[in-house]
């Protein structure tokens, strides 16, 4: 058998592949008709309700906890707090604990807890707690905890300066001295929040044996079963995690959290299961955001283009406490050091400690801020040397089997790819200002695009084309040149209005005759008497088109010493197929995919496929749902199972019909014969005789998948994922010099994915990274001040809608990665990353204004463009 | 909460509230008390008194030439109905805007008044249109109504001219004449499902190139949304010219009083509301 390329034997060619095809994820019906079974929907026997007094002070010494009141209320089980149980340090810092004895440093942290009959009796016990706090100084920025003198908030920490992270490559100073024209700035990036549909909670049932199980949502459950063992004192092979279906990570549930033991230690005072969920406002508050960081970078280029150097120094505001966010610069660096060929490149980073809430991992894991710092800047210096930033980026961009400066390996590399087919479908060279700010024509004027609503129905028939390339495309040469399978969106809703305003136009809710996923939905009510908009289009209007692109890792990343995944694949008497594997469903659609491998593998509908993925005492270990490594390591790890599964029964095919092995395959539930297509045997029949036969077995295989990568070396160089994600985005925007409403029209998305695996999967990462790097990019922003959180709800802090989307066209670049399962890579974190970059670059585009802040609110967009008198 | 009544007449609902247990709360579509209630915002009402079976209080009339609408009729009923689109469009326009179609078929035009925010979105088209607000209470047993101009019912944020026992039933506009033109708009931060920054209303009368009748109006820009006297001034019986378009500009953003808060700045939102009503001016001439 081939190692793991796609190879498939040729007379196979002619059956339909599952590969490439658009699947619905397993789990859709049960969460579309609203039968998954949520944390929150789980009810043990004899279940307690659990609650958590947050400190809300930012920085405060704990003078005395009262919790007489709360302990004398009818249906309060338990209360307690630091003192009631043994005090263990955790998280990647190690300056956390469950409950805070002493100090607190945010106004997060967690001071008492709950546990009651009901969650009222639970919410009202927390507030019939006294807390007296001493207000110590407050920290509020990374400068301020920089400074002289400034309150220490970790005794341990004396410089408020936890963490250090430095990268070398080349020599800086001879970069400088190679350069034509050299750019510096300071990028200001804001908190985001993951803002998961289902908010954080967890079960803890402890047995009669002293056995723990956690019904937990997180995304790591064997390092977190190994974690959580110590903070709670449970040996961890009497810990078993549970994961109901997860309503979304993003990196959210990567650490663990303080109402995690919490929640156990409540079970174990009460000795009876305890249920603690968070309510949205506890979301917005007691779960980590996005770093927030500030970015100075200087950059340099020759006149012909080639880049020259970057020197990055980053100051990145941790908070009160350390989550695994800390570690970002340590993927930050990655890019600053491989996206594009850069030989001189020096990055340091400091993690500073403040009062404010803090940080964890979140999809690109630092990326997105880097991306936009150095995106920005590739735009300037392309402006200042005469560049067309397309052609600069071109020239410097890697190629497929070259190794980066930090020791990265990319067998496969579509980035010069992406860059062409974005730049096509968005029209770059007819669209684009030449020179930003001076646009070659107002938005008024005839030969512009029209108003989307002025626009053209959408070619229904083009935007089909992706159903049909997926069913051509399968078979074809494993090189990478050209784009398959294009993929083309309209938002639901043709903007019939002008602008963000005079949305007034009503529209009939009810669904449209969209034609599946693609066609565009037009049939409205037009009723006369709504407004065309009074704010409509003026001259005050201007547009432009701006590109980012972006590198991740898209095989894992090395970080622990094994990077693998595990699977178990059984199949019963029936032809049923039982995956277990390690790969923990976030919802980001690792449940299709496997199963699409396995089928594929096995020859078996896909009905015939299930997946467990959520039981550590039956799947094996898996590192977690991070890194986009799901589809490239479990999808070989499954692949492998199956393979083995499928030589199998091809030999006890062959032994039973006489035949040669390489004669046989497995198609349709059926063993075919090869040359004919021909059915000769049921596979159940086969499955039977091995059970039943001579032999007495089952069919069983297990797989444990290593990627192919190392961990770094102390100069943190190194082959670190099994294979590298490249894309671009293209965005064009419309800035309203009046308002600074900046409005995304479109966006052209071309990523190397490696190949497609599942089609209609790879296209809702897109768009939902879209949709998540819009509003990174435009509208979310956690606002603190003097450490307070003054927008903890969706009132005030804006998620881009399903209305707000732009137009979205996709290429796949399908390099076919020889590494990945059927070619191809890790994509989950990529669509995210480039988006605020690229709409940064459009508004440049747009305006000739450079804003290095985010998010691109109207307001500061105006303030901007006033300040550059626009 | 302690008791709940679910009143089918106004004069029911009104002998609830001078002997309710505890704080009393009017209940209609919810979605402003509900997210204040859970969130704890504001303490949980002692005695609800739903309003929603009050046969009277719901959908809209015709009467005398006027627009009589109940106090608690739906949004995505003012938006859809033939009446007020025909008659009073820019108010269907506004409750078009809201929030989103769950919230629009649950919410109600006299809970989004009395809620009394600034940001109110059917106050400023209301005001356009010279709305009165029927508030009915009870007097010897007998059912009491008193009429209060839109622009008298806002006392400050959260606080309305409704006396405690007292219940808005109806709001009352009248047609207005086929050359009158009204629009409103706002501006928030985000495209669909917006809490409006600043909202800005305009109606004119522009028969005879002169500005025949005016009313403007303003939102998320003072303690209640308000009507801009000043601006209406420069304009009257003029034609629009592009000195009295930047009088008028200048005037309201002297008029208005906002503040900085998490969603804009207090000079961002007197910027938007000049950008505002100056386009609006601008389509109004050009039209």
């Amino acid at each position: 058998m081939p190692d793991s390329t796609i190879d498939l034997p040729t007379k196979r060619a002619a059956k339909k592949s599952l590969i490439g095809q658009r699947i619905p994820k397993l789990d859709a019906p049960e969460k579309a008709t609203g039968l998954a079974r949520y944390l929150e929907d789980i009810k043990l026997p004899r279940m307690l309700y659990g609650k958590i007094l947050f400190a809300d002070r930012p920085h405060a010494r704990i003078v005395d906890i009262d919790t007489s009141a709360a302990k004398k209320i009818r249906g309060v089980r338990a209360v307690l707090t630091a003192a009631d149980i043994k005090l263990v340090p955790f998280g990647f810092g190690q300056d956390n604990t469950a409950l805070k004895a002493e100090r607190v440093t945010c106004i997060r942290d967690e001071v008492a807890a709950v546990a009651a009959d009901s969650p009222e009796i639970a919410a009202l016990a927390i507030r019939r707690i006294r807390v007296t706090y001493e207000d110590l100084p407050l920290v509020t920025s990374p400068e301020q905890a920089m400074a002289d003198g400034a309150p220490v908030i970790h005794e341990k920490t004396q410089d408020n300066i936890p963490f250090r992270y430095d990268y070398e490559h080349g020599d800086i100073e001879k970069g400088i001295q190679e350069s034509d024209a050299i750019v510096e700035d300071t990028f200001d990036l804001q908190r985001m929040a993951h803002c998961c549909l289902g908010t954080s909670g967890i079960i803890a049932d402890f047995d009669a044996q002293g056995s723990l199980t956690l019904h937990s949502l997180t995304q790591v459950p064997f390092q977190y079963k190994h974690d959580i063992a110590p903070i709670v004192g449970v040996p961890p092979q009497k810990i078993r995690v549970i994961q109901p279906p997860i309503g979304g990570g993003f990196g959210s549930k990567l650490d663990i959290h303080p109402f995690e033991p919490i929640c156990v230690f409540l079970a174990r005072a009460t000795a009876r299961p305890v249920r603690l969920t968070f309510t949205r406002q506890e979301e917005f508050l007691a779960t980590p955001t996005r770093q927030p960081m500030a970015i100075h970078m200087k950059s340099g280029a020759k006149k012909d283009g080639t880049l020259t150097f970057r020197d990055v120094r980053m100051t990145l505001d941790n908070g009160g406490r350390t989550s695994w966010g800390a570690t970002t610069p340590w993927i930050m660096m990655r890019t600053f050091s491989s996206l594009y060929r850069v030989p001189h490149v020096r990055q340091h980073a400091d993690v500073v400690y403040t009062n404010n809430i803090y940080a964890c991992a979140f999809r690109g894991y630092g990326n997105p801020q880097a991306t936009f710092a150095l995106e920005s800047q590739i735009e300037l210096l392309a402006h200042k040397l005469g560049h067309d930033p397309l052609e600069m980026r071109l020239k410097n961009a890697h190629d497929s089997r070259e190794t980066t400066a930090q020791g990265m390996f990319l067998r496969t590399c579509g980035l010069k790819e992406c860059l062409r087919a974005s730049a096509d479908k968005a029209g770059w060279n007819e669209k684009r200002n030449p020179v930003p700010g001076k646009p070659v024509a107002s938005p008024g004027e005839a030969q512009r695009v029209p108003w989307p609503s002025e626009a053209p129905p959408c070619d229904a028939p083009k935007s089909e084309g992706c159903h049909g390339q997926a069913e051509r495309r399968p078979e074809e040469p494993t090189t990478s040149e050209g784009c398959h399978g294009q993929a083309k969106r309209r938002p639901e809703e043709p903007t019939t209005s002008k602008g963000w305003h005079g949305q007034a136009k009503r529209r009939h809710e009810e669904p449209t005759t969209s034609k599946g996923w693609h066609g565009q939905a037009k049939r409205r009510h037009e009723e006369p008497t709504t407004s065309d908009g009074w704010h409509g289009p003026t001259n005050r209007l201007v547009r432009g088109l701006g590109m980012a692109s972006l590198f991740h890792v898209g095989g894992g990343a090395k970080i622990y010493r094994s990077d693998g995944c595990g699977t178990m694949l059984q199949i019963d008497d029936f032809g049923t197929v039982t995956v277990m594997t390690g790969a923990s469903e976030i919802g980001q659609g690792s449940d299709a995919v496997i199963a699409q491998i396995v089928a594929e593998e096995l020859g078996l509908p896909l009905k015939n496929i299930r997946i467990v993925n959520n039981d550590t005492d039956v799947t094996p270990w898996d590192v977690g749902v991070h890194a986009s490594r799901t589809t490239f390591i479990a999808g070989n790890s499954a692949l492998r199972a199956a393979r083995e599964a499928r030589r199998k029964l091809i030999e006890a095919a062959a032994a039973k019909l006489q035949r040669k092995p390489e004669e046989l395959d497995l198609s349709d539930g059926n063993v075919i014969e090869r040359a004919t297509g021909q059915p000769v045997e049921s596979l159940g029949k086969i499955i039977r005789g091995i059970h039943f036969g001579a032999k007495n077995a089952l069919v069983m295989t297990s797989e444990y998948y290593e990627p192919p990568s190392s961990p770094p070396d102390k100069k943190d160089r190194g082959d670190i994922s099994g294979a590298y994600a490249f894309g671009t985005h293209v965005a064009e925007v419309e800035v309203d010099l009046d308002t600074g409403l900046v409005k995304v029209l479109k966006i052209c998305a071309a990523h190397d994915v490696g190949r497609v695996i599942n089609q209609l999967g790879i296209e809702g990462q897109i768009e939902g990274g879209i949709a998540q790097g819009l509003g990174y990019g435009l509208t979310e922003d956690i606002q603190v001040d003097a450490g307070r959180v003054l927008n903890p709800s969706f009132t005030d802090y804006k998620l881009i809608t399903t209305r707000d989307l732009p137009e979205m066209e996709f290429t796949f670049v399908e390099t076919r990665d020889p590494a990945g399962p059927h070619g191809a890579k890790g994509f989950g974190e990529s669509p995210l990353i480039p988006v605020a970059a690229a709409v940064a670059n459009a508004v440049y585009n747009a305006t000739g204004v450079r804003i290095t802040e985010l998010p691109l609110t109207p307001e500061r967009v105006l303030q901007k463009l006033q300040e550059a008198q626009v | 909460m302690l008791a709940y009544h679910r009143p089918t007449t106004t004069e029911e609902a009104l002998a609830l509230l001078p002997n309710a247990t505890g704080t009393v709360s009017l209940y209609a579509g919810g979605t402003d008390l509900l997210p204040r209630w859970t969130r704890g915002i504001v303490p949980w009402a002692q005695t609800v008194v739903d309003l929603k079976r009050v046969h009277e209080l719901r959908g809209v009339a015709r009467d005398n030439g006027e627009i009589c609408i109940g106090a608690c009729t739906a949004m995505s009923d003012i938006e859809s109905n033939a009446t007020i689109r025909e008659h009073a469009p820019v108010l269907a326009e506004a409750a078009a805007r809201i929030a989103c179609s769950q919230i629009r078929s649950r919410g109600t035009i006299g809970g989004n008044l009395c809620n009394a925010s600034p940001a109110a979105d059917t106050a400023v088209p209301l005001i356009l249109l010279d709305a009165t607000l029927e508030l009915a209470r009870l007097e010897n047993d007998k059912v009491e109504r008193r009429t209060v101009p839109i622009v008298e019912f806002f006392k400050g944020p959260g606080s309305t001219a409704l006396a405690s026992a007292e219940i808005l039933t109806h709001i009352r506009v009248a047609s207005r004449p086929s050359t009158w033109l009204a629009k409103w708009d706002k501006f928030g931060t985000r495209p669909s499902m917006e809490i409006a920054v600043a909202s800005v209303g305009l109606a004119l009368d522009l028969s005879n190139a002169k500005v025949q009748d005016v009313r403007i109006g303003y939102g998320s820009v003072a303690p209640t949304p308000l009507r801009g006297r000043a601006a209406e001034e420069v304009l009257k019986a003029k034609p629009l010219t592009e000195e009295s378009m930047n009088q008028a500009v200048d005037a309201a953003k002297a008029e208005i009083s906002p503040i900085s808060d998490v969603r804009a700045s207090e000079s961002y939102r007197r910027q938007l509301v000049g950008v505002m009503l100056r386009r609006m001016l601008e389509r109004a001439r050009n039209s």
